[in-house]
């Protein structure tokens, strides 16, 4: 194993040392900097708490949708690949219509299970402000 | 000073073709100095002064010219200058626009120079911070007077003639734009996919066009202590649905937070919506106001997209251009939310 403190460790202390040691002694245009590093030390730290989570969902439930036995998912590498193909079909189903009705409503179902993954990430605070 | 200037001191490059184009005697230029914003387009605040001529005195100018890079969609600084002469002749509030140069030899790319209005323009400040903006309910009933004054301009105006008109609508022509841009995407898009599906089986009929700002939103505004002082960033201005302009201003991704006020975060409806019932004389259409509220989820999400790409590609590392970038979940989410299908 590595080394401690972990990577999500460091970044969650660095995070903290900029808001509280470095930000109250910055000048207006570097406080919006500074508040934006933040931002991006924090969706850094959360990807690294969630790992490819999302992504193995969205291409299981997809998979199920068109009705294909998924190979288990490996390597993020094999995830990442599962992810593109499978959203790369519902794309192009979803633009021409070929969808019927119920499978529509599925796709709805997966697509918003993985945007409030992905926004859990990127935005907590917008999701849970409803 | 950076900026991409040719000119060794672009300070008095500028006040000698301030001479010609103000009709003065003389021009000094004292401040030149970058404004913060703009990602496409850079604002310089200049201070001028001019001796002899229809402007003369102290003159505080905004000067505005092309960014390194800029969204393709966006105009160019001639055509930016022609829409904000047409929208100040209809009587909208926007700093007055007073001279342009095309002349590459100036400054070594085209601008133009307008009033600077004084206040702010932050989302985030005009929605929240009761020192600005005066009343609310007064300040959007007044902005829904600015957009129908610019709804009043109607196609054909000779001096806009390089505005092409979207067909077969501006809804139709939309979803075409973005599935276009997405097509060349390195990344498939699947719930942007599913919300122009959604749009485009209820894309409404053309209804009429009209000039529309197609950026008219809280943060693209300025606000004094008073009430509004500015209408600014027309890059995006061009023909189109009246109730883009109506749906864009009240989305919810433009509220800066405040969302139970769904006038752009400042207020309820009803203030901007009287106002602009009261000054043009068109009629709020509710439902096409929510396909346009819809429809602007789908657009934020794909500029987003586009500014994010804009650091991704290596083009122009930019922490704010890659955090926009993270900003499309939110908006695929929401898109999501206000096209749930009945059997979902």
């Amino acid at each position: 194993m590595r080394d401690r403190p972990s990577g999500a460790d460091l970044l969650a202390i660095a995070r903290r040392t900029l808001l509280e040691t470095v930000l109250p002694g910055l000048a207006d245009d570097r406080r919006i900097a500074a508040l934006m590093i933040a931002r991006a030390i924090e969706i850094a730290e959360r990807e690294a708490a969630s790992g490819d989570a999302a992504q193995r969902a969205f291409a299981a439930a997809t998979a199920m949708l068109y009705g294909e036995a998924l190979p288990a998912l490996g390597r993020s590498d094999d995830v990442a690949t599962a992810w593109r193909r499978l959203a790369t079909r519902l794309a192009r189903d979803l633009r021409s219509g070929t969808l019927d009705r119920e499978k529509r409503a599925k796709a709805w179902r997966i697509l918003m299970a993985d945007a409030e993954a992905r926004v859990g990430e990127s935005n907590p605070r917008y999701r849970d402000a409803g | 000073m950076s900026g991409g200037f040719s000119a060794a001191d672009p300070g008095t490059a500028l006040a000698r073709f301030l001479i010609g184009a103000l009709d003065a005697r003389s021009v000094t230029v004292g401040r030149f100095a970058k404004l913060s914003g703009g990602a496409i387009q850079e604002n310089w605040a200049v201070d001028a002064t001019v001796n002899g001529g229809p402007h003369a005195g102290k003159l505080a100018l905004v000067l505005r010219t092309d960014a390194p890079s800029g969204v393709a969609v966006s105009h160019g600084r001639a055509h930016e200058y022609a829409i904000l002469r047409a929208a100040h002749g209809a009587g909208v509030t926007v700093p007055e626009p007073l001279a342009l140069c095309e002349d590459r030899s100036v400054l070594g790319k085209p601008f133009y120079v307008m009033r600077r209005v004084a206040g702010t323009a932050a989302g985030h400040i005009v929605t929240r911070d009761d020192k600005w903006k005066g009343d609310r309910g007064a300040l959007a009933e007044r902005l829904g007077r600015e957009l129908a004054k610019l709804h009043r301009i109607v196609p054909p105006v000779d001096s806009l003639a390089f505005l092409t008109m979207p067909k077969p609508s501006p809804a139709a022509a939309a979803i075409a734009d973005y599935r276009h841009w997405l097509d060349g995407y390195r990344d498939p898009r699947p719930a942007l996919e599913w919300g122009l599906a959604w749009l485009a089986e209820r894309a409404p009929a053309l209804d009429g066009m009209v000039l529309c700002h197609r950026d008219f939103r809280t943060g693209n505004y300025m606000v004094d202590e008073h009430g509004l002082t500015g209408v600014l960033d027309w890059e995006f201005a061009g023909w189109g649905d009246a109730m883009e302009d109506v749906g864009w201003f009240c989305a919810r991704c433009w509220r800066f937070g405040q969302t139970a006020r769904e006038a752009g975060g400042i207020t309820d409806r009803a203030a901007f919506y009287r106002g602009y019932e009261a000054e043009g004389g068109r009629r709020i259409d509710p439902a096409r106001v929510a396909f346009w509220e819809a429809m602007a989820h789908a657009r934020w999400a794909v500029i987003a997209l586009q500014q994010g790409e804009r650091h991704v590609s290596g083009s122009e590392p930019s922490l704010d251009l890659a955090l926009t970038g993270r900003r499309v979940a939110e908006l695929e989410w929401e898109l999501l939310r206000m096209t749930q299908p009945e059997a979902a």
